[in-house]
């Protein structure tokens, strides 16, 4: 079950079929879509987003899969999802993912409060012991914005992606619960 | 070439995987040693097997030459045409495939038929880090590309999880062609 977190400038509410359009358009968008799709950059449509085999119905039939919208406090307008999904449950490890569909939202601290409320909901709630996510070697902003949070570099997948004829790493970072203890602390 | 050595090693072949092979299975993996393994340890049931193991394309039973005893499942999995890589799937038993010799017969088989005939140029696989294969993995040219820390517990304490890989173009073999 997926429950709201409430930020200082974001609220993220558990995702909703009446999300489905406004993600479909952010998708539709092919230079976000390559920057989060390791596969083949298609136009979204809402059908896509909603066709029982599609990655988000695969994701939400998961019980132990957390997905969020995120959701502007002051306008409750949808700028985006995060995910948080328990990969191993006897290992306590879960993958995290973000995504900004509303390209205004971005280089703002929107992904960073996000990240950070979903991370302490991981560790403090669900008692992870492990967050880790996949980034795009040639999506900067995100592997800047990570590092920050305090994932470390952890595995180089080579040449897992392609893209304008170019082939491109897909990268492993992660994040251990006594190293987050230590970090947050830190930034305080 | 182009003849049926496709899918034939030394030692080994791979074929179909069919519900005889269940049963037989089920025993090998049954034998896991004390790794533990990332695949389901749950093939114990020939209804287990119709729905994920015969429907999938490339998974191969592995036999042996001599006797045509079935010794555990191959393939490719996740298959990324764009980027043109597959995990490889492997599910034996440690005593099966990793302590009778048959281990670079079969990466060898697989990863010909990935490169050759699928022409993949990438193969990846998380393995535990206390796997048994992992001198056998080096010796074919897989590298390792990182380390998941703690993504695993076993036995009551938590391992790290390995990713390795193999390029086409870093293996003489194959580099012919990218």
């Amino acid at each position: 079950m997926t429950v709201t977190l409430t930020g200082k400038r974001i609220d993220l509410v558990p995702f909703t079929d009446a999300d489905v359009p406004a993600l479909a358009t952010g998708l539709a968008d092919l230079a976000l879509n390559r920057l989060v799709n390791p596969g083949i950059a298609v136009p979204f449509t809402v059908d896509d987003l909603l066709d029982a085999d599609g990655w988000l119905a695969q994701s939400r039939a998961v019980a132990d899969n957390h997905l969020w919208s995120m959701r502007d406090r002051q306008t409750d307008q949808f700028i985006g999802i995060c995910a948080l999904d328990v990969e191993d449950a006897a290992a306590r490890s879960a993958e995290i993912g973000i995504n900004i569909t509303a390209a205004a939202y971005r280089g703002r601290g929107y992904g960073s409060e996000t990240m950070r409320l979903v991370m302490a909901y991981g560790f403090m709630q669900l008692d992870l012991n492990r967050q880790f996510l996949k980034v795009f070697a040639y999506n900067h902003a995100a592997i800047r914005l990570y590092q920050k949070l305090g994932f470390q570099l952890e595995a180089t997948e080579r040449e897992a992606l392609y893209r304008d004829g170019v082939y491109y790493d897909q990268l492993y970072m992660g994040l251990l619960r006594a190293e987050w203890e230590g970090h947050a602390h830190a930034g305080q | 070439m182009l003849g049926n050595e496709l899918l034939t090693g030394t030692a080994v072949y791979l074929t179909n995987p069919i519900v005889a092979d269940a049963d037989c299975l089920t025993t090998v993996l049954k034998d896991f040693g004390v790794v533990g393994s990332l695949a389901s340890a749950d093939l114990t049931t020939v209804s287990y097997f119709q729905e994920h193991i015969e429907p999938l394309a490339f998974r191969f039973a592995v036999r042996r030459t001599s006797d045509d005893v079935v010794i555990g499942l191959c393939g490719l999995g996740d298959v990324q045409w764009q980027a043109r890589h597959a995990q490889l799937t492997l599910m034996f038993s440690v005593r099966s495939l990793w302590m009778n010799g048959f281990a670079d017969d079969v990466l060898e088989t697989i990863t010909r038929y990935a490169f050759m005939e699928v022409n993949l140029r990438r193969l990846a696989l998380f393995v535990p880090e206390t796997h048994p294969g992992l001198s056998a993995f080096a010796s074919a040219g897989w590298r390792v590309e990182g380390r998941l820390r703690q993504a695993l517990y076993l036995d009551g304490r938590f391992y790290d999880k390995l990713l390795i890989g193999l390029l086409r173009y870093e293996d003489p073999n194959y580099a012919s062609d990218q």
